[in-house]
């Protein structure tokens, strides 16, 4: 220690940085104040008017009453009082980056509406703003030669968002493997000549396709299905396909299943089904897997397929028989059935799902359902589509629909026997 | 010549001329204690704890009205010792015991705990433990306080060592999904600003309005999709 503190005099640790004898701080400061956030277009513009001001004093309101550029890149911005926001939902809610996932070489559209509200509040003020826009542009950028991507002209009144100020449609597709980025640019101009220039990242990434058939991989008992769904699904990402094509056998149970994946059935020269015996459950999966050409063959008890969690099954070609309940919606689950046929089940049907997010597909075309206790038994739909049935038959039914919960329906093109009125509530 | 550390002669003058007025918190990792110099009466916040003190230590040269005065830091090894100044107010926490606060003023203090945040972020700090215990109301000013969960960010690291942080405002990535960087602090101002307004995390009730959205963009559980620096939530707000 040789140091003194040259407030007390008293002797002070050469280290130190506080007098603790008289509490004298001896450490020099720098006042650490954060930069003012200004958008980058203002800084620039703030310094040109500055340099002009200094230059030519004269011009001072000359150069304030000139058009500006605003620019931003959050999926929202700020005119006026006005708040502009890129948003696919109502009310907006900013996006600042689009992304999907695609196959490869396969075309994709999505839109991306522009909408208008106050800047603190959510009410709609499309009509409002337009009057004081000369017009909107939206343009794509994008260097990345493994993406083709380019946007519709921005269109007004589009029936789609009829509440959106315009709507820009988005095409693109990818050629190879790997994440591939754009920028998506809104030029709004105003009539007072201000442009407001929004930009959005597009960020879409490949997706691959797995696909298993019996003849290279063991699939031949349910053990071993199961095995191999197990083992693919924890490898592979859970956007990617799974896609397996299941041979013509009996399987002894059902599957357990917890990510999407397309099953595919066959028929052998005997004329055998894919058959699974055993309940299939389904839960929790991104995207619309689908079974197809398969058999679900009950003993009068249980569920033949349930879908639970956001899970939005398809089931196309397919015969449930045999089950307490044949095809099951749960949670937030969406089911929908093609050319599939549902005989014998004590429920052919059933709907029992809440705050459903996403609607697959409210078409449940040619299908049968014969013999069941009730062939269509709606709980709880937690949504407003309407559940059409064109060209499907409902015979021998004890009750064809239950529609408990009221549901929207049109059976405008659905058969049913003479001899049986089903509720139709 | 015996060349004393400045730990052990920080830690006798301590004893000697200052006395523990009450004993504020007490952890495995340390202690803060309330002090009180005899001889004047100034008060200071005495921190002892384990671990590193590297955020205490860039602090030192530091002023903000936003963050507590750093007097004096010093280091035994793994042991530190931390003089700082005592900040006189109530914190958030006690405060909301009594109401919620406004729109306003939570975009008021939040500000303030943004330019808190930019100085430590701008010194590759994390400050890690935000909460309304951590937060006093000094006037018409925000002081965040406590970084004894605060870090360095270290980009090279693949994922925090230990789990710090309060439950419920710590960041998805604070409990071992990646290294919490600058980001998880803005995730833990999103649940701030959200208990402020309605008293509840947003899992359980989001805030309405502009508010809410800014506070949906702050915890978004993607790092990725959150505001990119407190700058950029400044901003917003």
């Amino acid at each position: 220690m040789n140091r003194v503190c040259p407030y007390c005099g008293k002797e002070i640790h050469e280290q130190s940085g506080f007098c603790p004898h008289c509490t004298q701080s001896l450490n020099k400061r720098a006042a650490a104040k954060p930069p003012r956030a200004v958008p980058r277009r203002a800084v620039g513009v703030g310094i040109a008017v500055l340099l002009c001001a200094a230059l030519v004093l004269g011009l001072n309101g000359w150069l304030c009453s000139q058009p500006q550029t605003y620019e931003s890149d959050t999926g929202e911005a700020l005119y006026s009082g006005y708040r502009l926001c890129l948003s696919s939902e109502e009310p907006p809610v900013p996006v600042p980056q689009n992304g999907y996932h695609a196959m490869l070489d396969y075309p994709y559209r999505y839109p991306v509406p522009l909408y208008v509200t106050p800047e603190d509040g959510d009410e709609l003020l499309t009509d409002e703003f337009m009057e004081n826009v000369e017009f909107v542009t939206a343009g794509i950028d994008c260097s990345d030669i493994y993406m083709s991507i380019s946007c519709t002209e921005p269109q007004q009144h589009n029936e789609y968002f009829p509440n959106a100020a315009a709507v820009t449609f988005v095409d693109f597709s990818l050629v190879a493997p790997g994440v591939h980025e754009a920028e998506l640019t809104w030029s709004i101009t105003m009539k007072n000549g201000d442009v407001i220039r929004m930009r959005q990242a597009q960020r879409h990434t490949s997706i691959s396709v797995y696909q298993y058939t019996a003849a290279d991989t063991d699939m031949g008992t349910i053990e071993e299905l199961q095995s191999l769904v197990d083992r693919v699904s924890a490898e592979i990402d859970e956007y990617d396909q799974l896609k397996i094509y299941l041979p013509a056998v009996e399987y002894a149970g059902g599957l357990r299943l917890e990510r999407s994946v397309f099953l595919y059935g066959s028929i052998g020269p005997d004329g055998q089904r894919t058959t699974f015996t055993g309940p299939t459950e389904i839960s929790g999966t991104r995207g619309v897997p689908e079974f197809t050409d398969i058999s679900f063959r009950g003993s009068g008890q249980g569920v033949g397929v349930r879908a639970d969690g956001t899970t939005r099954l398809h089931l196309t070609g397919c015969r449930v028989s045999g089950w307490e309940t044949g095809f099951l919606a749960l949670d937030s689950a969406w089911i929908n059935a093609d050319e599939t046929v549902f005989e014998g089940n004590e429920v052919g049907m059933c709907f029992d799902a809440e705050d459903t997010p996403m609607v697959s597909d409210d078409f449940y075309t040619n299908n049968t359902f014969r013999d069941n206790g009730t062939a269509v038994l709606l709980l709880s739909v937690s949504n407003d589509t309407s559940l059409k049935f064109p060209g499907t038959l409902f015979t021998g039914n004890d009750v064809d629909i239950d529609n408990l919960c009221a549901h929207p329906l049109d059976l405008s093109e659905a058969a049913f026997d003479e001899n049986i009125q089903g509720d139709k509530r | 010549m015996r060349v004393i550390n400045i730990y052990n002669w920080l830690l006798e003058v301590l004893k000697e001329e200052y006395e523990t007025v009450r004993l504020l918190k007490e952890s495995p990792r340390g202690s803060v204690c309330f002090i009180r110099r005899r001889e004047n009466g100034r008060r200071f916040i005495l921190r002892q704890f384990t671990g590193s003190g590297e955020v205490y230590r860039k602090l030192l040269g530091i002023s903000c009205p936003n963050l507590p005065t750093v007097h004096e830091h010093a280091q035994l090894g793994d042991e530190n010792l931390v003089i700082e100044e005592f900040i006189e107010g109530d914190t958030l926490d006690f405060l909301l015991r009594g109401g919620l606060m406004s729109p306003k003023e939570t975009r008021e203090i939040t500000t303030q705990l943004c330019r808190a945040l930019w100085v430590l972020h701008s010194m590759a700090a994390v400050h890690r433990d935000i909460k309304p215990d951590n937060v006093i109301i000094r006037g018409s000013e925000a002081v965040l306080i406590d970084f004894d969960a605060a870090r360095l960010h270290k980009p090279e690291h693949e994922t925090d060592t230990q789990v710090l942080g309060t439950t419920g405002f710590a960041a998805p990535e604070q409990y071992g999904l990646s290294q919490s960087d600058t980001r998880a602090d803005i995730y833990s101002l999103g649940v701030l600003m959200n208990v402020m307004l309605t008293g509840q995390h947003p899992s359980k009730k989001l805030a309405e309005g502009r508010l809410g959205r800014i506070i949906e963009h702050c915890t978004r559980v993607n790092p990725q999709k959150r505001y990119k620096t407190v700058l950029h939530l400044m901003s917003a707000l």
